[in-house]
């Protein structure tokens, strides 16, 4: 029997609106809770004039997309908005500075702050709040706080690195440095399809990240030039993961002790996908738990070279032991040369949902390790120009999308990676505007709090929603 | 417990050898292309064997070696006749009855005429319900070669009329693979596997117990040593002169296994000017999601 009709839904969740939001924010990219409050980095959707995005059509496409109603200025940037559990309040903590762009206009330059962490670094007198914020014509800038309410930005933006590195998406703290990684293009040819890989797929790390002294710490891509993108850094066992974003045989997963001067020695854990292929083309949604790291997957949508017209494919679920040896946990039986792997928990890709299309983001609470996914159904790609599938298939595709509500999205959650039961699969029945999918999953002293990526800015959509489960809830 | 195992792959997708490896297991009998599921009942494959003679052989020679332990032409005319006898009886029928003289042992059957339509690969699904699949995929080119040299040697041969359609690497291999996943939706994601070809014929050793893993069939050092010996399969060596076809002629000449090593590029990089051929996109997108 598919996990997803064993209900045993979780309820306590309420639902708020996420206040100071300006029109243009679509999507929560960044939660972390420091000093006693929820601190939620968000992106705003394309701006009217499609960026610098060299592909006219797509920029044309997205201007007639959004419209001219929305409410959404060029100035309305990526913001960090706080949320006092205590007071129930919400406050704006950064905003996005207005600069001139190169077309002579003034806009907002941060499009997402879509990395956040909290570390204590040498310089640092105690917890510090460190923020990647990405932009649609700059390089990436590191923000630092240490009250939450006054930030610093890092010199050097985009890593120092001459060239295009307009965002980030990972930042971690380790032994006493912050490691992170560029990802996206501003100037690439692809326009949004751009934003999940990198023109320097390579791991810095820095123990004064406000200096700008970044150093590298691997070579470009770990020496595949099909690793386009360097998606996903954790810490286990004291050493550096990376998930890669590799286009043509799926994700790799490297490690390093970090031992040495840099760049540091990496092994390669885990390549093709962990022998699913490019069907697991992105590495997400890592998590320690349990004595062991799990690794989600995705499969983006990269335009033209992307498969996503050929799904819809669902993400798979592995875990790595500290002995480096790995196990299936949802996903195909296959053959491989670590021999045959079959999922733990008896779960197909997606919990046995095909229409789930990245396991994004997960936390661990109370003991339990969730896990949150973003859908297919909002935007369904592969109903699109099917000319090699039959009629009758694509006739059940389009029944299965139809009969999906796109306000729903699905949280599983374990206490042991093999007995997994549903948080929700429908939006816990209170999600109202159509969703992408769950983007921000944290647990905190004060509950869980799940956020969300909306298909439309919260211009149209009516603000971003935020559910909070209490603690004891 | 044992269960029927299906082998779907587009034709020159080594098929032949992998039956016959995985068939020289204690648990398993690998069969000749026996196309049982070309049709409803016997009638309808004896009216298909009129048309085309050799596609009686591999069923002919299946029936013999299960029921009588041996293929001699004596054998294969009692089957013959048999069959004959018998064109009411449907084929899931025969099929139950090769299962039935199998005794413990799981069948295997390859015949590449069962993905050549929808139709037949449901009419095994419904005929055989407990059934695994293995879905063998090789890379689009080493296909589409493969099937032009093996049409070129057959009208070589004199028959004219093989392969009257157009070959194409989509009538080659990309209407045969979704076909297969067309029908594989249909089944429960534990009955059946996918695999690509190279990699086990590239280690058989690391790959065949695993696929015995996954079949849940106790596997011995001596099964293992047993299937990589291909040419001791029943069906490695040309048929008696009332059934000599029935497997891939060129594996019967020379079925020993191989060294194999892929060196076929990735299929973004097959070109006209370098290859002699393009692919479309459909191609490139379901190559690459196989791994190739």
């Amino acid at each position: 029997m598919p996990l997803i009709e064993k209900m045993n839904e979780t309820s306590g969740f309420e639902r708020l609106i996420i206040e100071g939001a300006n029109p243009a924010i679509r999507i929560t990219q960044s939660a972390v809770w420091f000093r006693d409050a929820l601190y939620i980095g968000t992106g705003r959707r394309p701006i009217k004039y499609g960026g610098n995005q060299k592909n006219a059509g797509l920029a044309a496409r997205l201007r007639e997309r959004v419209g001219d109603d929305d409410g959404a200025r060029d100035t309305d940037g990526a913001q960090l908005i706080a949320f006092d559990p205590e007071a129930r309040k919400f406050e704006v903590r950064y905003e996005s500075p207005i600069v001139l762009y190169k077309d002579g206009n003034q806009r907002a330059r941060d499009r997402s702050i879509r990395a956040a962490c909290v570390a204590q670094l040498p310089r640092d007198d105690g917890p510090t709040l460190y923020l990647g914020a990405g932009g649609l014509e700059f390089n990436s800038v590191i923000l630092r706080s240490e009250d939450g309410i006054n930030f610093e930005e890092g010199k050097k933006p985009g890593f120092g690195i001459d060239g295009d590195a307009p965002s980030i998406r990972s930042i971690v703290s380790w032994r006493d440095r912050l490691v992170s990684t560029p990802i996206g293009r501003n100037h690439g040819e692809n326009g949004l399809y751009d934003d999940n890989e990198s023109a320097f797929p390579i791991v810095f790390e820095t123990d004064d990240p406000i200096s700008g002294d970044w150093r590298a710490i691997s070579e470009p891509g770990f020496g595949d030039p099909d690793n386009i993108g360097v998606n996903e850094l954790v810490i286990f066992q004291d050493r550096v993961y990376a998930g890669t974003t590799n286009i043509r045989r799926g994700y790799q997963i490297w490690y390093t002790e970090g031992e040495g001067a840099p760049p540091y020695k990496w092994k390669c854990l885990l390549k093709d996908g962990a022998y699913r292929g490019p069907s697991n083309q992105f590495a997400i949604c890592s998590k320690v738990f349990d004595d062991h790291l799990y690794m989600g997957s995705a499969l983006p949508r990269l335009g033209p070279r992307g498969h996503q017209n050929y799904g819809p494919i669902a993400p798979e679920l592995i875990r790595i032991a500290p002995d480096n040896s790995w196990e299936l946990v949802v996903g195909m039986h296959r053959l491989t040369p670590d021999g045959y792997k079959a999922p733990v928990s008896g779960c197909g890709p997606g919990f046995d949902n095909p229409l789930a299309q990245a396991f994004w983001r997960s936390t661990v609470h109370d003991g339990e390790l969730w896990v949150a996914c973003s859908n297919w159904t909002w935007m369904p790609s592969f109903l699109r120009n099917r000319s090699d599938i039959s009629q009758e298939h694509l006739a059940e595709l389009q029944a299965l999308v139809d009969a999906d509500d796109p306000r729903y999205f699905s949280i599983y959650r374990t206490r042991d990676g093999i007995e997994w039961s549903p948080v929700t699969t429908r939006g816990f029945g209170l999600s109202t505007t159509a969703k992408a999918g769950v983007r921000e999953l944290l647990s905190t002293p004060a509950g869980v709090f799940v956020s969300m990526a909306q298909p439309n800015n919260a211009g149209v959509a009516g603000g971003m929603e935020l559910f909070w489960q209490r603690c004891g809830g | 417990m044992t269960y029927p195992v299906f082998l779907l792959a587009p034709p020159r997708s080594f098929t032949t050898v992998v039956t016959a490896m995985l068939g020289n297991h204690s648990k398993m009998f690998g069969m000749a292309e026996t196309n049982l599921f070309a049709g409803d009942s016997l009638g309808d494959l004896l009216r298909l064997y009129n048309r085309t003679g050799r596609l009686a052989h591999g069923l002919l020679r299946s029936v013999a070696e299960l029921g009588f332990g041996g293929q001699s032409e004596e054998d294969i005319e009692a089957v013959w006749t048999w069959l004959n006898d018998n064109q009411d009886m449907l084929t899931a029928e025969i099929f139950d009855g090769l299962r039935n003289w199998a005794g413990d042992r799981a069948l295997l059957d390859k015949s590449p005429i069962h993905v050549t339509s929808i139709s037949n690969l449901k009419r095994i699904g419904h005929a055989v319900e407990d059934a695994r699949f293995i879905h063998m995929t090789r890379h689009p080119l080493a296909v589409f070669e493969s099937a032009v040299r093996l049409r070129e040697a057959i009208r070589g041969a004199g028959m004219a009329q093989a392969f009257a359609g157009d070959l194409t690497p989509d009538s080659a291999w990309l209407k045969p693979n979704m076909t297969i996943l067309d029908f594989l939706r249909t089944i429960p994601p534990e009955r059946q596997i996918r695999i690509k070809g190279e990699d086990l014929m590239a280690e058989p050793r690391l790959y065949l117990p695993q696929i015995c893993e996954w079949l849940k069939l106790d596997t011995s050092k001596d099964d293992v040593e047993d299937m990589l010996h291909p040419e001791r399969s029943p069906f490695a060596v040309i048929g008696p002169s009332n059934a000599r076809f029935g497997n891939d002629p060129s594996f019967m000449k020379n079925p020993e296994l191989r060294e194999f090593t892929d060196t076929l590029p990735p299929v973004t990089e097959i070109n006209r000017e370098v290859y002699g051929v393009d692919f479309g996109r459909d191609i490139l997108h379901h190559a690459q999601l196989f791994g190739y």
